[in-house]
């Protein structure tokens, strides 16, 4: 699964940690998505979403 | 207290807690021991609700679960090839017989407290509701019971076979004087 959450979060000036903090998980869990190797629950996925002010399917892409 | 903070004073709490458990041991006071153990879990719950970041999240939680996962079942594998093997050589020492028969008891406990916590777990996952606590907390408190009394019970003792006293068990008491007429 190809996401975008590097290039959106870095777009809206935010880092990690503040990432990781927005949407209550560890900042390693923000390091992991950011590589694809964490797949997220959908409330993740959502919250992450909201956070970067995306929609989920623009966010998240199936390969 | 911020998460390094946090890390800091968890090994302080586990260099406490050794201390005082090492102390009680050499001291011989049993009491002691259980009291650093209890304050050391006292002060890892006052310390967590201090932490502001998060501690864990779902992906800990995700890996959380499959490590336990597989730890029962490299557990599980593991214990049963050593009960096989310490009954098989029981006739070696009759102690070997004691220890397999106590492991099977820990490993049919372990397995039974699974089933009744997956069982639960998918309740709640299904009804929402938290009663089953109860339900848990009595099956399980029966079987502690159960086990505790099978451990005291007087079942290791002598018996009188063919004319000789033979060891039945790991009885506490030396073999009886008496003379034994079966």
């Amino acid at each position: 699964m190809h996401n975008e959450i590097k290039e959106r979060r870095v777009r809206l000036g935010l880092t990690q940690e503040e990432l990781a903090d927005l949407v209550g998980v560890r900042r390693e869990t923000i390091v992991y998505l950011e590589q694809g190797k964490y797949n997220p629950s959908l409330k993740l996925a959502h919250d992450i979403a909201v956070a970067l002010k995306i929609s989920i399917d623009k966010l998240f892409q199936f390969e | 207290m911020t998460i390094k903070q946090f890390t800091y004073a968890k090994i302080g709490v586990a260099v406490f807690v050794a201390i005082v458990v090492s102390q009680a041991v050499v001291l011989d006071n049993f009491v002691l021991a259980c009291l650093g153990v209890a304050l050391g879990f006292g002060l890892m719950f006052f310390l967590r609700r201090q932490v502001s970041g998060v501690l864990a999240d779902e992906r800990d939680y995700e890996i959380a679960g499959r490590a336990a996962r597989l730890s029962f079942n490299i557990f599980t594998g593991l214990v049963g090839a050593i009960i096989m093997l310490l009954m098989f050589l029981r006739d070696v020492d009759p102690f070997n017989e004691t220890i397999a028969v106590v492991l099977t008891y820990a490993l049919c406990g372990q397995m039974l407290i699974y089933s009744l916590v997956f069982s639960y777990l998918n309740r709640l996952a299904v009804t929402g509701r938290r009663t089953g606590y109860i339900v848990a907390a009595i099956i399980i408190g029966f079987l502690l019971l159960t086990v505790s009394l099978r451990i005291s019970s007087p079942e290791d003792s002598w018996l009188c076979e063919n004319g000789a006293w033979v060891r039945h068990g790991q009885p506490a008491e030396p073999q009886p004087t008496t003379a034994c007429q079966k």
